[in-house]
């Protein structure tokens, strides 16, 4: 499958922020969607299927944890992969977020766009691989 | 007139009367909740009081005996210069911590 | 002459004594003196009554050879008569009474009784018992011519006690009464001699009977010999030792009692509460602070005796504090944080345990606790902290901003320049929006540490306001808003921090700029009051809710409202203006609708 057939959300309530990683990622090849918070997230995800979500930690009304756990509940996004962006540090503990909520990486603000991108193609990849008997 | 509002566990009582005379009372009354407390921590706001005569020295030495007994501090915040004045001359400003700000006052209770 | 003192005792009992004795002796003497007397009499009589056997011999020889028997009776009855004899008899050769005074006795067969015969000479003497008497009866020949031989007896009674004792009687006056005034004199002076001795006697006995050496008391004697002198120097000695070893131990009971007391003090002087608990868990000591913390109602000393546990009464949820109380760990020292009470009582605590530490010898147990209030520390650092995590995250927003955009310029060789421009353009904004917020966070920070002084200077009201409204102009105009200023025609003296001031208020223009959407309206009214200087912001921007209204001012909050959400804001501004304008002894009200838009009314007061 190539990149044109994916589709990211991206889940960020600054929207310049958003702004900047859609554009990376759409330079990337990727179609993508964004959604200010997660009660819109919600929504979109329900009306589309997304291949990957990008979503920031720290918003309000819902949290990017709160969102993720919701999205587990739905069939067809069990096994999608999430990638948590956060200001604080205090809360990567990655190895719970990963066993609890399957999120697949972390990246601490400021970030690069590019490792975003590469991060986003390697476990669009690996989502893609059939699963071994 | 006293107000009592709390910062964190501290008591801090702001009053705009001199203190002197039936005011003394009312002093006594708006210290009496945080004496009743196990360990009274307060911080007496004088910005706004415009001065203290000896009867009033002498409640604040009372109210001071009162802190001490169960353990507690009262500390004395934003005299003006006036006050600043009887409390230093007078002598009754050396048992207390008088400090220019209430801020300040509050944030010497963490030890 | 038994000198009579007060429980003495003693001289009593020697002069008792000696003068039992010593009157034995005299009773002995005299009884012997009496015995004596006796024998005497006795052998001078015998002696005479032998002389007077010979002579009366001689005499009854010649009476008989003159005229026969007849003169015989007369002869005895002159005999007897003349020397007081018992009776006095011839008795013939047919062992009959011819003559006997006794004339009852004539014609009677003379019999001796058995008796001690004792012969003088060719006198014969017998003793002999009749009755209560002892006789002696002597008989001696009488030679008389050629005709039956006649024999004399004469006897007499040895005389009795009480004729003994009447003979002696004479010399009793001297005899008896010499010694008996010399015993009474020696016993005087043994008397005199023992009585000190007495003294001293009597008061070894009640030291002997005291329980105690403390209770022992002696008492000095009159001197009155060198044995009493020497009493008397014992009796100093231990006295004075008794009051020293008094003195030692009033002075070691009263060092210790200040020392106690100086503790007692000291621990009651500490803020901290201080306790012993003994090993079953029950308060031995509290001090002042600990009562205060603890204690239900004010008395000193409610707490003693109570088991500690139950006193501290911390949260039974919390398992923070079992380690203090767990047995297992009872010999080592343990600290803990621990929670007690509810809501505005909510109380933090350090309690820490430390096992007694026992002086060599004896056995320790028990622990001592202190405890500290930590209340505010806990609720400053809970503050701290999240302070903290909001202004981390405010600062890593606009700089996530810069560094996305920033490394997506550098390498967009397929940017065009309108896209470069609006990139650049945005790290630009975020980096002024990351440098207001630095200053912002600065002084909060100061305002946090409590170090916010206001540089009060006299100030030109009118110059600062006209400054203010250049300031915030372009945003206003920025946003097609109309923009009310109005102003009084004088203004007073007064001082105040024309910086921070100005900083607070530009917060509040700022803010109505900021949430009233375009077209809006902003209304900037100054004016004197006798109260201060009232100074209205007013805004007919997106409002406040109800809710949210007594939290606006609180750092970092940002309301959730979406509209506010969309326009960036760090949450302090409001923050600042009100901490401001508080340090300046006044006020800020706040009056909205949501929807509708919303008013700021600072007072400050003037100087």
């Amino acid at each position: 499958m190539s990149s044109a057939d994916r589709h990211i959300l991206i889940v960020e309530d600054n929207s310049a922020l958003a702004s900047v990683v859609r554009f990376n990622l759409q330079r990337a090849g990727f179609q993508v969607t964004v959604a200010r918070n997660g009660r819109v997230a919600w929504e979109a995800v329900q009306e589309q299927t997304f291949d990957l979500i990008v979503t920031d930690q720290q918003m309000p009304e819902m949290t990017g944890c709160e969102f993720c756990e919701k999205l587990r509940a739905l069939d067809e996004y069990r096994d999608t992969p999430v990638i948590m962006l956060t200001a604080k540090s205090m809360e990567l503990d990655l190895p719970r977020l990963k066993a609890e909520l399957g999120i697949a990486a972390t990246f601490l603000k400021p970030f690069s766009p590019k490792e975003i991108v590469k991060s986003v193609e390697d476990h669009l990849e690996a989502a893609s691989e059939p699963v071994s008997p | 007139m006293f107000k009592h509002s709390k910062q964190g566990a501290i008591n801090v009582i702001s009053g705009t009367l001199p203190l002197s005379g039936d005011v003394l009372d009312l002093l006594d009354g708006a210290f009496a909740g945080c004496l009743s407390e196990g360990q009274p921590h307060a911080v007496l706001d004088l910005r706004a009081v415009p001065l203290i005569d000896s009867a009033g020295l002498e409640r604040l030495l009372d109210l001071r005996d009162r802190f001490e007994r169960k353990s507690g501090v009262l500390k004395l915040a934003g005299a003006n210069p006036l006050c600043h004045d009887i409390l230093s001359v007078t002598g009754v400003a050396s048992y207390f911590e008088v400090f220019p700000e209430t801020s300040q006052a509050v944030g010497s209770f963490i030890q | 002459m038994l000198a009579r003192s007060v429980n003495i005792e003693l001289p009593r009992r020697v002069a008792v004594f000696y003068l039992l004795y010593s009157l034995v002796a005299i009773i002995w003497l005299a009884a012997s003196a009496v015995f004596a007397t006796k024998s005497i009499v006795v052998r001078n009589t015998e002696d005479e009554l032998l002389s007077f056997l010979r002579h009366a011999a001689m005499v009854t020889t010649i009476e008989l050879a003159n005229h026969d028997d007849a003169r015989l009776q007369p002869l005895v009855e002159r005999f007897s008569h003349e020397h007081s004899l018992l009776y006095c008899a011839f008795v013939s050769g047919d062992n009959s009474y011819v003559a006997h005074s006794q004339t009852g006795h004539l014609g009677q067969t003379h019999r001796v009784d058995s008796g001690i015969t004792t012969r003088h000479e060719d006198i014969e003497a017998v003793r002999y018992a009749s009755g209560s008497l002892r006789i002696r009866e002597y008989s001696s020949p009488i030679q008389a011519n050629q005709e039956s031989a006649v024999r004399l007896i004469v006897a007499k009674a040895e005389p009795t006690v009480g004729e003994t004792l009447q003979l002696a009687a004479r010399h009793a006056v001297v005899v008896l009464c010499v010694p008996l005034l010399l015993v009474g004199l020696g016993g005087f002076t043994v008397h005199r001699l023992v009585s000190p001795m007495a003294a001293i006697d009597a008061q070894l006995c009640q030291a002997a009977m005291a329980s105690t050496l403390a209770d022992v008391e002696l008492s000095l004697i009159k001197a009155r010999g060198p044995n009493v002198l020497g009493w008397n120097r014992i009796v100093r000695e231990f006295q004075e030792e008794s009051s020293q070893r008094g003195l030692d131990q009033r002075i070691s009971d009263a060092v210790q009692s200040l020392r106690q007391g100086k503790s007692d003090d000291v621990l009651n002087s500490l803020t901290d509460g201080v306790a012993v608990s003994d090993q079953d868990g029950n308060v031995t000591f509290a001090n002042q602070a600990m009562e205060a913390m603890f204690a239900a109602d004010s008395k000193p000393g409610s707490l003693q005796g109570k088991d500690l546990e139950s006193c501290l009464a911390l949260d039974a949820e919390e398992e923070l504090g079992a380690s203090l109380f767990d047995p297992d760990h009872f010999a080592r020292h343990a600290v803990e944080e621990v929670v007690r009470g509810e809501g505005e009582a909510r109380q933090f605590l350090r309690i820490a345990r430390q096992p007694i530490r026992a002086v060599e010898g004896t056995s320790s147990s028990g622990h001592v606790w202190t405890v500290r209030d930590i209340t505010q520390q806990k609720l400053a650092n809970a503050m701290r902290d999240q302070f903290l995590d909001n202004a981390t995250h405010e600062l890593r927003t606009p700089l996530a901003n810069i560094k996305a955009y920033a490394e997506t310029l550098s390498i967009g060789d397929t940017l065009d320049v309108e896209t470069q421009k609006e990139f650049c353009n945005t790290i630009n904004v975020e980096a002024t929006r990351l440098a207001r917020f630095i200053d912002d966070l600065l002084s909060v920070s100061s305002m946090e540490a409590g170090s916010l002084t206001l540089n009060k200077q006299g100030v030109d009201l009118g110059r600062l306001f006209s400054e203010l409204v250049g300031k915030v102009k372009p945003q206003m105009a920025q946003k097609g808003l109309e923009f009310q200023t109005i102003f009084p025609a004088k203004y007073p003296q007064t001082k105040l921090d024309k910086d921070k001031v100005t900083v607070a208020l530009v917060n509040l223009l700022g803010n109505a700029a900021k949430y009233t959407p375009d077209g809006g309206r902003v209304r900037f009214e100054v004016k004197i009051t006798d109260r201060g200087i009232r100074i209205e912001v007013e805004d007919t921007g997106v409002g406040i809710s109800e809710e949210e209204l007594p939290r606006i001012c609180e750092k970092f909050f940002r309301s959730s409202n979406p509209l506010v959400q969309e326009i960036t804001g760090t949450g302090l501004g409001l923050s600042m203006a009100h901490e401001v304008i508080k340090l300046h002894g006044g006020d800020l009200t706040i009056r909205s609708k949501l929807g509708e838009g919303t008013t700021f009314i600072a007072m400050l007061p003037l100087e």
